[in-house]
């Protein structure tokens, strides 16, 4: 007997005014069984509810009623709420608790006229913790719901958060009976997937002269290859969504070449010959799952992280005719020396020609074939702008200079510095003598602690993520920055600026500066930390996730400007 | 009309250019004054008004075509995806996934989301309700779904739902619901679902946390509410900002396509090359290597959006009408009759003097001069020599481009041979345009002698190709350049017709000997026609800057101005900042200044010579400011404040006094332009205090009063302004924030 099972008997049997269910992996999932189950039983009428989407008290009472009478609210009645057939139609249950209760009140004896006997009412809540911030009033009367309707319902929350983390403080809930639903099983976990997602699949038409992959032959291949499926991905996670989702991005494509043979075969038997589509030989199932374990693992990081959806994926990854000879051509007593072969087979199939004939053909015939392509669209094809890219830097980084001019390059760079240098050693970074030259500054390295020190240990900057840092100070060391790397050569410099440094300090307060500071924070690469409407004081800013905090990123953004950001690091690592 | 310009309840003010009205004499002087030294005719603002209107507006279409094909391939990818959004879908998915097509677009995007909704709208069969939403309409969950479910109701049935205590609240989905139902009718076809798209732009300004939650409540309502988000990103495409902000509990209910626009850079290129290079569109007006620069510089340093484009393009063709007054040729010629008329004398004048200016001779080119010698004596020799002027200048232009093409080809053919090529992008800068700008400065002249080197000594295949190349070029020139073309066409014809004729000869030796002299003479004429080709603009024609802009430099200024240091100047000079004069004007004045040649004896110390007493309240603090040390006491500051405006009281008392007097009729412009202001200050100031001068019996406490409120006024106009740090260490005393100020 399933947790589940367990769970519905309790609340058939005996009236559980609130149960608690803990379910850390699907909670959803469960909802559905829970109340799937429950709907099954007699006079039981069920709600489900979501703390996410019920936002307001109101929207959460309008749900409960609506949900619990099966009401339909239609455009033609103004979407009216439900209310008794034959009372007048000044009643509303959603602008208090009170009247909730009441409304509940009315349903119940709604219901049981309905039915003849005492209706039980059940409303389950998913996502309760989201109740907890919408609207902590409404939570603590609703785990004593029963008791303040005197009515027969359960409350039936359903988490994958402890009831600990939600429970209103000062005990003025009460305790839930509690439920917690191990992690599922192997087997439980493919049940799962197959009654849930894929059993309505095998019903689809499917004609014997182009089957699809659905066709119903395939179903005890289908148990196996989810098997299959779960053996890679469990490690990562036990969710049977994504198990699910996984296992139907590769469906289409680990089936293909058994299709593939089957159309093979139709096409070599005569007109009048039938030949029947028959689950494949155990030995080439072994074969067909071998070839097709790498291209799981490539499904797995890129679908798992959503980089690409499902469906995309699988056009993208579908096997080639090849894959069919080269699986049945595969000697048996050497899977070995396949396993190679393997690797990039189903998997780059459709970009390999391309891929190989670049370095094959002659460079000249390539870019004359290039040129002639564009010669009536653009007849340019030359890059406008030259951007060192050849330095080992990661892709976004190179993609993002790529993107961004060459000033909200500086003024990122200067951001880095500026959230993850402090305020103190920036003179010693930037600033220089009355000589002009750069002052020798010493660098800062974080000494190997010889003895323990008595209070609170320093973190490193780079641990701690970025710090704010005012508009003035950045404007400042991006003006450092530019009077090294930026300035135009004498005989270049417009005729205006004498004094050194009086061309930096003109570039460096342009509309220009500030326009692609804000465009920065419009991309989420800086991030202002004071609200835009205080006028006291420098507006804050940090720099933002992802990109424009990692030292990697930011140093090959660096580089491609002329800068060497290690050097202008207070803290560097070791 | 009064102006007032210490009125605190108006931000802002207008103040209309060379309002006289208060001295009637002072204006019909002016206006002398403008006629006989700006040279131009009585119409001219119009004229030039509508030249500039039909420069820029071909200049605006032909940009528009461009960007439009460059994104009209993505509109139809994205389009096709929100059309097939339920269609083809993925079968045996644990649940069905919200479609969200995420295009990334740094150039535009309001211009590439109208594409993608008016294709959408265009639809004949099932167009899909679409719904927009704004960060600013997203604060929080309620509303944002209140605004989302409302865009759907109100697009189909032209009003809002209108909620009642006993229906469901308005941001409840399943009023969303309700409708589609009931829009759709309830027996659904399977072929006539409308889909339901939901415009987000710029997504990055949207709070996740908010979006989140509509994320999951729609991907709760799908498929029965068919929606479909279109997010516009101005991030680039990698790294993603969507899985940057996003956790991936939410990135899982959803289906994600990604596009992304053809990038910013990408599109400058393209629009510079087709709108400036490109054979066959010829722009009515001709940016010079100046505003080019300025353009790729800007481009490439701060900004490259559409609307960047847009605006660099179009001020500088306002520039250009507004700041030169011969630009009225540039459509047409004034009909002979308009030109004799009496007003128009000064226009003339203008024109034949930059005919017979000494300074140009030796850029007129041999036949000019010999125009200008005897053939201009009559105002219908006048119309005829701009217009030929005109069509030649269009011709030289053309030519020009078609030089740069031929440069292009070889360059181009070079290299696929495997050659180095001319290596013109790594002297002139990264990218053709930049080359193009060098071409326009003059500056490609070495390169184009080393083409008769490198075609000389192509191989007999390889000339043949090259042959070809330039064949294709040839027959495919546009119109009008094939007819000024033909001789050399003919040319070109020729060297073919040799080479084929050595075809026929199998020896080898001479062979050799053939394709090396074929060679070396198509290099030869090559490197003297493409040196004749692109000539610079400005010295092959008459009247040229009438439609290029040559050397003008762009007004950077103001579209980035150094926001500090324009301040300051502005608190240091004001009245550089009140042109009182419309820019054509001013700028004429000052050529007429300086070509008539005689010295006006104000003119001179008209700049160094403003007193500090004719300044605003606010410059004459900040004089007095800048003169003091790290910190200001402020009684002292008012003192000397109030010694400057005992002296501006005295000296206008006795300008009072002068004007009553009969006028001096030999004022100088200078003296007009100051004076003026003046007056326009003192109406200003009428509505607080009396005008000085009038009411000699004022009484002193009064007068006090107005001082200190005036000090009061400017005090906090340079507090506001951020120069004042105030400090509790000190009484009466504040900080000065800004140092060493070269002026």
């Amino acid at each position: 007997m399933t947790t589940i099972a367990q769970a519905v008997s309790l609340i058939r049997l005996s009236p559980f005014p609130f149960i608690f269910i803990n379910d850390i992996t699907s909670p959803r999932l469960t909802t559905s069984s829970l109340i799937s189950d429950l709907d099954s039983q007699q006079n039981i009428h069920t709600v489900r509810i979501d703390g996410v989407v019920c936002f307001t008290a109101r929207l959460f009472f309008d749900t409960v009623i609506n949900g619990l009478t099966r009401w339909e609210p239609s455009w033609e009645d103004d979407c009216a709420n439900w209310s008794p057939g034959d009372q007048q139609t000044s009643k509303r249950y959603n602008d208090s608790f009170d009247a909730f209760l009441h409304g509940l009140k009315d349903v119940h004896d709604h219901l049981s006229k309905e039915s003849q006997q005492p209706a039980k009412m059940v409303v389950v809540i998913e996502n309760p913790e989201r109740l907890k911030e919408g609207m902590p009033e409404v939570l603590v009367p609703l785990t004593r719901l029963g008791e303040l309707s005197k009515l027969d319902i359960s409350v039936v929350f359903v988490s994958a958060q402890r009831w600990e983390d939600i429970k209103p403080p000062l005990g003025a809930a009460v305790d839930p009976y509690f439920v917690d639903v191990a992690i599922p099983s192997k087997e439980a976990i493919m049940k799962q997937i197959s009654s849930s997602f894929t059993d309505h699949l095998w019903q689809l038409p499917s004609s014997s002269s182009s089957p699809n992959p659905y066709h119903p032959v395939f179903q005890p291949l289908h148990a196996q290859y989810l098997s299959f499926v779960y053996d890679i991905c469990h490690t990562f996670t036990d969710n049977p969504f994504e198990i699910g989702y996984i296992a139907a991005a590769r469906w289409p494509g680990f089936v293909k070449p058994i299709l593939d043979g089957y159309n093979q075969r139709q096409e070599e038997a005569g007109p009048d010959e039938e030949v029947e589509l028959e689950m494949p030989s155990t030995e080439f199932i072994m074969r067909l799952t071998r070839h097709f374990k790498p291209s799981l693992n490539v499904a797995l990081e890129q679908l798992f992280s959503r980089h690409t959806n499902a469906a995309d994926w699988a056009a993208v990854n579908e096997p080639g005719e090849s894959v069919l000879d080269q699986i049945l051509g595969l000697p048996p007593s050497s899977p070995t020396k396949s396993q190679p072969n393997t690797d990039d087979e189903g998997m780059d199939e459709d970009d390999l020609p391309q891929i190989q004939s670049s370095p094959t053909r002659p460079r000249s015939e390539r870019i004359r074939n290039i040129q002639s392509q564009s010669q009536f669209q653009t007849d340019y094809a030359l890059p406008l702008f030259s951007f060192n890219t050849n330095n080992a830097s990661t892709t976004s980084s190179v993609a993002l200079a790529n993107a961004l001019p060459r000033m909200t390059r500086f003024v990122l760079v200067a951001a880095f510095l500026a959230s993850m240098n402090p305020a103190k050693s920036d003179l010693r970074m930037f600033g220089r003598g009355l000589d002009g030259k750069k002052r020798k500054r010493r660098v800062m390295r974080t000494k190997k602690q010889t003895k323990p020190t008595t209070g609170p240990v320093k973190i490193p900057q780079r641990y701690l993520g970025p710090s704010p840092f005012p508009l003035d100070r950045l404007i400042a060391i991006l003006g450092a920055l530019i009077e090294e790397n930026d300035v135009p050569d004498s005989e270049d410099m417009p005729e205006e600026f004498k004094i050194p440094g009086e061309y930096t300090d003109m570039e460096i307060r342009r509309v220009g500066v500030y326009a692609s500071i804000t465009q920065l924070t419009n991309l989420r690469l800086l991030v202002r930390t004071s609200p835009p409407d205080r006028l006291d004081g420098p507006p804050m800013y940090k720099t933002g996730p992802g990109v424009a905090s990692s030292y990697d990123d930011v140093s090959a953004i660096a580089k491609g400007l002329g800068i060497t950001l290690g050097d202008l690091i207070w803290e560097r690592e070791n | 009309m009064s102006v007032n310009l210490d009125d605190s309840t108006q931000s802002v003010s207008f103040i209309p250019c060379a309002e006289s009205d208060d001295d009637e004499e002072n204006g019909t002087r002016e206006d002398q004054i403008i006629e006989s030294f700006c040279g131009d005719l009585p119409d001219g603002d119009e004229i030039r008004w509508e030249a500039y209107r039909a420069a820029w507006m071909k200049c605006l279409e032909r940009v528009q075509t461009i960007v439009h094909a460059l994104y009209e391939p993505v509109v139809n990818q994205v389009v096709e995806k929100i059309n097939n959004a339920y269609a083809d879908t993925l079968l045996g998915l644990p649940q069905p996934e919200l479609p969200l097509i995420a295009v990334s677009n740094s150039s535009s995007n309001t211009s590439f989301l109208a594409a993608i909704v008016t294709t959408l709208d265009q639809q004949e069969d099932t167009p899909p309700f679409i719904a927009h939403l704004y960060p600013s309409e997203c604060p929080n969950i309620m509303t944002a779904m209140r605004t989302l479910i409302n865009g759907f109701i109100t697009q189909s049935t032209g009003q809002k739902y209108a909620t009642s205590a006993r229906s469901l609240a308005p941001y409840n989905i399943r009023v969303l619901e309700a409708w589609y139902n009931k829009t759709i009718g309830k027996p659904r076809e399977k072929d006539a679902r409308r889909n339901l798209v939901v415009v987000l732009r710029d997504f990055e300004q949207f709070d996740p946390s908010v979006m989140q939650d509509i994320i999951y409540i729609c991907s709760l309502h799908i498929p029965k509410l068919p929606l479909v988000f279109v997010v516009s990103l101005s991030s680039p495409e990698i790294p993603s900002y969507l899985h940057v902000a996003y956790p991936r509990s939410t990135l899982a209910l959803l289906r994600l396509h990604r596009f992304a626009v053809p990038s910013s850079t990408r599109l400058l290129e393209e629009v510079f090359m087709k709108t400036f290079v490109d054979l066959h569109h010829d722009p009515l007006l001709v940016f010079g290597p100046a505003v080019l620069e300025f353009l790729l510089d800007y481009c490439t340093r701060y900004n490259c959006s559409l609307d960047t484009l847009l605006n660099i393009l179009q001020l500088a063709h306002l520039k250009h009408f507004t700041s030169h007054i011969p630009s009225l040729l540039l459509l047409s010629t004034p009909s002979s009759s308009v030109i004799k008329e009496s007003s128009s004398f000064s226009f003339l004048d203008s024109i034949m003097a930059r005919l017979h200016t000494s300074g140009d001779e030796d850029k007129i080119t041999a036949l000019e001069a010999e125009v200008k010698d005897w053939e201009i004596g009559n105002i219908t020799s006048l119309i005829k020599t701009v217009e030929s002027a005109r069509s030649e200048f269009y011709c030289n232009y053309r030519r020009m481009r078609l030089g740069f093409k031929i440069i292009k080809i070889i360059d181009e053919f070079l290299v696929s041979r495997g050659y180095k090529g001319l290596d013109l992008e790594r002297v002139h800068g990264p990218g053709m345009p930049r080359v193009f700008v060098a071409l326009l400065k003059g500056s490609l002249a070495r390169d184009v002698k080393g083409i008769r080197l490198i075609i000389s000594k192509l191989r007999r295949e390889e000339l043949a190709n090259f042959l070809d190349e330039l064949g294709h070029l040839f027959d495919g020139l546009p119109q009008s350049l094939a007819e000024t073309e033909t001789e050399a066409a003919d040319e070109f014809e020729r060297f073919v017709k040799d080479y084929n004729a050595f075809e026929g000869d199998n020896g080898a030796e001479s062979e050799l000997q053939n394709t090396k002299q074929i060679a070396g003479r198509v290099g030869t004429w090559l490197s003297q026609y493409i040196g004749q080709l692109i000539d610079v603009l400005e010295t092959t024609c008459f009247l040229w800057d009438v439609w290029y802009t040559g050397m003008m430099p762009f007004p950077s200024e103001t579209l980035n101005p150094s926001v500090k240091a324009s301040v300051i100047s502005g608190l240091l000079y004001p009245k550089e900042f009140a042109p009182l004069l419309s820019p054509v004007l001013a700028t004429a004045l000052s050529n007429g200044k300086s070509k008539s040649g005689k010295k006006d004896e104000h003119d001179s110390d008209d700049e160094d010579d403003e007193k500090l007493w004719e300044l605003p309240d606010t410059s004459i603090l900040f004089h007095r400011y800048l003169e003091s040390g790290k910190m200001i006491n402020v009684y002292d500051w008012f003192q000397s404040f109030h010694d400057v405006l005992e002296t501006q009281m005295k000296e206008k008392r006795r300008q009072m006094a002068q004007n009553a007097s009969p006028k001096k009729s030999s004022a100088s412009k200078g003296k007009v332009k100051g004076r003026q202001e003046d007056t326009a200050r003192a109406k200003g100031k009428r509505k607080e205090e009396p005008p000085a001068g009038i009411d000699v019996a004022e009484s002193e406490e009064t007068w006090n009063l107005v001082v200190q409120a005036r000090f009061m006024r400017a005090l906090h106009e340079l507090d506001y302004l951020g120069f004042i740090k105030h400090t509790g260490r000190k009484p009466d005393h504040v900080l000065r924030t800004v140092f060493d100020i070269a002026d």
